[in-house]
């Protein structure tokens, strides 16, 4: 028996179509998932009643182990137990410092590649394990399929990391509603919405990543002035200091990874235990010849992590630079991420913002609760008006001659954004140009981020500066950057569309995704049969409601054409013929492309007459 | 007769009541379509219409449109919990068949 | 279109639209409507930026006023002056935080002050070819601002 929940007004659902939608922290040392359940959001227990599913991987078995159990093994079995991969995800070997990892890790074709008893695995897979385990957790306590999930990343995330996280999503077999950026959810967790206005900020300091982001909220809608942050700075790196003075405060030299991996987890212990006490003392056997005795106070903790914190404080000051406020124009501070519990990080935000912390709800807890709030909204389950009007966290740019970058799109635009920028040959007769894509704020190539480089061909071959290729970037709301080109002196265009193409390819993807499910070539066919067949049904029953609602917006011919197209697709779809559906819905969505952007100026039009603009809503 | 709900249901219905912060009851109703005909609806009620009837049981005001009355009359709402998945139940004495998944039924 | 412009009206209405077409808003639509709200909702963000940031809209009123869009107006000699003397300061106050700060607010006072008057000479005068000259000198100051601004953040960094 399949049991109902409460629907808000009027949005019932059919049998066996609840559009059943999480929320997922995929958080560096531990994950979560939320969903909105008769109206209210709720974390979902795992199996074992954890609100909190560590962000952790064993591999030694057929079937990996994920969670507690794994977290379990690491001091066991540390080679084989990968924690803390969202440190890795989207990145090359020699992005990282290994010396956060007891982990064999090696380059595999670009992307980082770890070996295991079970083979090497990279961050997408592992992380699509930690995904599984949370969709299958989700589907349980929900009792049904899920539709779709809202997955958060850091806001500083850069477009590697945004399309790895991405890809790991689709290896799960979860359809990703939208990625959205951490603090962002937050905010909308905090329910500011309902009865705040005004700009706040959110200082969000995790696991492994520090965000800080300034929103405006006016009536429903969340508007970020400004992001910044530091990838690579969290809880991890507090743990890091400590194990550091540990080493030189009991004169030891580690050599082997279990010694390190006992030394890391009595770290994080101590900075724990100073969360509410002044002063710990220190008394532990790591081994036969390892004793550890002696004690640290707040104070001192504070003393030896202050260049951390320092970092988290100049990071805020610059996003209130770039959202041009001043501290007395913040009308709250909003605290997330379990490290944000550490005394001198609330003391150092407090004493910077002047004003008492907005901490009331459980920090690890509330970017998930906001991710599946934002997930219930997408996937049309509620009447709620809210509104995310994201920013891309660091500029995107290409390289030009001598290693320096021309921006193309600046940091902090608004998504989604779409900018050009026209080139030109160097060389008479050059037929061929590379263009190479990089996201970073500094002006040399080599100090920013290399997303992806790729040849544009078939330039004709002018003298030197006469062509013009317009390289056009466009950056989606999930934040993933598509670039195109586009060579227009001539009237010859030579046009490609890259989708930046690091880590692993889209083939590779599809290829992991189908040995994943381990069909056979039947099943496939099938599979791909009834999938087009959605896409194709789909498509019919928008353009048929299209013209119901608004045929004069179509001129005779025009709406003749696309009557036509849409028989011969209503016959098609009941044939088995894929390649013929597939044609079909393509030309359909070809013909009637001017007549959905006719209908999108008409939406416009009414809801600019639709409120006398004395009167606005928002 | 009449729509009620159990003391359970009720308090679990109280309590979603006052986390979304409004509406004033539950509304019961049916749709048609569905694997084997029709099929249960439970929404939040923000505004009762004037054909509304009214029923109120452990506290809870429950509204069902005249129309979906004939099927479900004599309905008692449970809240149970399957393993991790827990949620609200129609008991309801009219039906003759439903369809394995429960969420749908002929009278 | 004039280049005094009701600001909050603008904000007003961005957001109306970007509640209508914003692609959120079609997570569940069919591809042909999610590529129409990407598109659109791309369109009206680059709109509401060039509106709401004034040298943005100055340049685009400059542009649909000025029929031809070559830049022919040159500094006069006296700004020149003025441009490689705050060079100079800039240069040698960079390493002092608050001397950067009080630099900036002189700046910014600049600023507000190029600004009044490209209002009226757009507004007012509709002198396309004078309100070119301000523009230019109001991209530099914003360019200094920008490199004061840079200084502080790098002091702040170490």
């Amino acid at each position: 028996m399949a049991l109902l929940q409460i629907s808000e007004p009027g949005k019932s659902t059919m049998p066996h179509e609840h559009r059943l939608a999480v929320g997922i922290d995929l958080g560096t040392t531990n994950s979560l998932i939320a969903s909105v359940v008769s109206g209210a959001v709720s974390i979902l227990e795992q199996g074992n009643k954890e609100r909190l599913l560590p962000s952790v991987v064993h591999y030694s078995s057929s079937n990996p182990i994920v969670g507690s159990e794994a977290k379990n093994l690491q001091i066991k079995d540390p080679k084989n137990t990968i924690s803390s991969v969202k440190r890795l995800i989207g990145k090359n070997l020699s992005d990282i410092d290994t010396k956060f990892y007891s982990l064999d890790l090696k380059d595999d074709d670009g992307v980082i590649g770890i070996q295991t008893d079970k083979g090497i695995k990279n961050p997408i897979e592992v992380s699509s394990d930690i995904l599984k385990k949370l969709k299958e957790t989700a589907e349980e306590s929900l009792g049904n399929e899920l539709y779709g999930a809202v997955i958060t990343v850091p806001a500083y995330f850069d477009d590697a990391q945004r399309q790895a996280t991405k890809d790991s999503a689709k290896l799960a077999g979860i359809n990703v509603l939208r990625l959205i950026n951490e603090p962002t959810a937050a905010a909308v967790a905090y329910g500011l919405d309902q009865n705040k206005e005004g700009n706040f900020v959110i200082f969000d300091l995790g696991g492994g990543t520090f965000d800080v982001s300034i929103l405006n909220l006016s009536k429903g809608i969340f508007e970020v002035q400004a992001t910044h942050g530091d990838a690579n700075l969290g809880g991890d790196d507090y743990d890091q200091v400590i194990f550091e003075w540990l080493c030189k405060s009991n004169k030891i030299n580690v050599t082997n990874s279990k010694i390190k991996q006992k030394l890391f987890a009595l770290s994080r212990e101590i900075k724990e235990a100073l969360t509410n006490k002044d002063s710990i003392k220190i008394n532990e056997t790591i081994d036969k010849k390892i004793n550890i005795q002696c004690e640290l106070s707040q104070q001192e903790f504070e003393e030896i992590t202050k260049k951390l914190t320092k970092k988290t404080i100049s990071s805020t000051l610059q996003a209130l630079r770039d959202a041009e406020l001043s501290v007395s124009q913040i009308q709250g501070v909003v605290m997330v991420g379990g490290s944000t519990r550490m005394p001198c990080i609330q003391n150092a935000v407090k004493e910077f913002f002047k004003q008492p912390l907005l901490n009331n709800l459980n920090p690890d807890e509330v970017v998930a609760l906001g991710a599946a709030q934002q997930a219930n909204i997408l996937a049309g389950n509620t009447n709620d008006n809210l509104l995310l009007l994201d920013v891309i966290p660091l500029s995107l740019g290409v390289e030009t001659m001598g290693d320096i970058v021309e921006r193309i799109i600046p940091r902090n635009s608004t998504l989604p954004v779409s900018m050009g920028q026209e080139f030109t040959t160097y060389k008479d007769g050059q037929t061929a140009m590379i263009i190479h894509v990089v996201q970073g704020e500094r002006d040399l190539v080599r100090d920013c981020r290399s997303l992806a480089k790729f040849t544009l061909k078939g330039i004709p071959p002018l003298v030197a500066g006469a062509a013009k290729i317009l390289v056009t970037f466009q950056v989606d709301a999930d934040g993933l950057l598509s670039v195109s080109a586009k060579e227009q002196s001539t009237g010859i265009q030579s046009k490609i569309e890259v989708k930046p193409s690091y880590g692993l390819s889209d083939d590779k993807v599809k290829k992991m995704l189908e040995d994943s499910f381990n069909l056979a070539s039947e099943d496939k066919e099938s599979r791909a049969l009834s999938e087009i067949k959605i896409e194709g049904s789909q498509l019919l029953e928008m353009i048929k409601n299209a013209i119901y609602e608004d045929s004069d917006l179509l001129k005779e011919k025009e709406l003749n054409l696309l009557q036509e197209t849409l028989n011969e697709l209503k016959k098609s779809l009941e044939s088995s013929d894929r390649n013929n559906i597939e044609e079909l819905t393509k030309k359909l969505n070809d013909d009637s492309q001017s007549f959905a952007a006719k209908r999108m100026d008409r939406s416009i039009q009414k809801a600019l007459t639709g409120k006398s603009l004395n009167s606005l809503e928002f | 007769m009449a729509i009620s709900i159990t003391e359970k249901a009720a308090e679990r219905a109280q309590k979603y009541l006052k986390s979304r912060g409004k509406g004033i009851g539950l509304k019961l109703g049916v749709k048609t379509t569905g694997c084997s005909g029709m099929a249960y609806t439970l929404e939040f009620v923000d505004d009762a219409l004037p054909e509304d009837k009214i029923y109120e049981s452990h506290g809870i005001k429950i509204l069902v449109d005249p129309k979906s009355l004939i099927y479900i009359d004599g309905t008692e709402l449970d809240f149970t919990r399957e393993g991790l998945n827990e949620g609200f139940q129609f008991n309801n004495p009219n039906v003759k068949d439903s369809c394995g998944c429960g969420e749908s039924f002929t009278v | 279109m004039q280049f005094n412009i009701d600001l909050d009206r603008l904000q007003k209405s961005y957001r109306i639209i970007q509640a209508e077409i914003h692609p959120d808003k079609f997570v569940s639509a069919s591809q042909i409507e999610k590529n129409q709200s990407l598109i659109k909702s791309t369109e009206v963000n680059d709109a509401y930026q060039t509106l709401k940031n004034p040298i943005k809209r100055a340049r685009y009123l400059i542009k649909i006023n000025l029929k031809s869009e070559e830049n022919n107006s040159t500094l006069p000699p006296s700004f020149l002056m003025q441009q490689m003397e705050w060079e100079e300061h800039l240069e040698s106050i960079s390493e002092q935080k608050s001397e950067l700060e009080k630099f900036r607010l002189l700046i910014n006072g600049e600023y507000q002050k190029n600004l009044s008057n490209l209002e009226s000479v757009c507004d007012t005068d509709k002198n396309w070819d004078g309100a070119m000259e301000i523009l230019n000198e109001i991209q530099f100051i914003d360019k200094l601002n920008y490199k004061i601004i840079q200084q502080i953040n790098l002091i702040e960094t170490k």
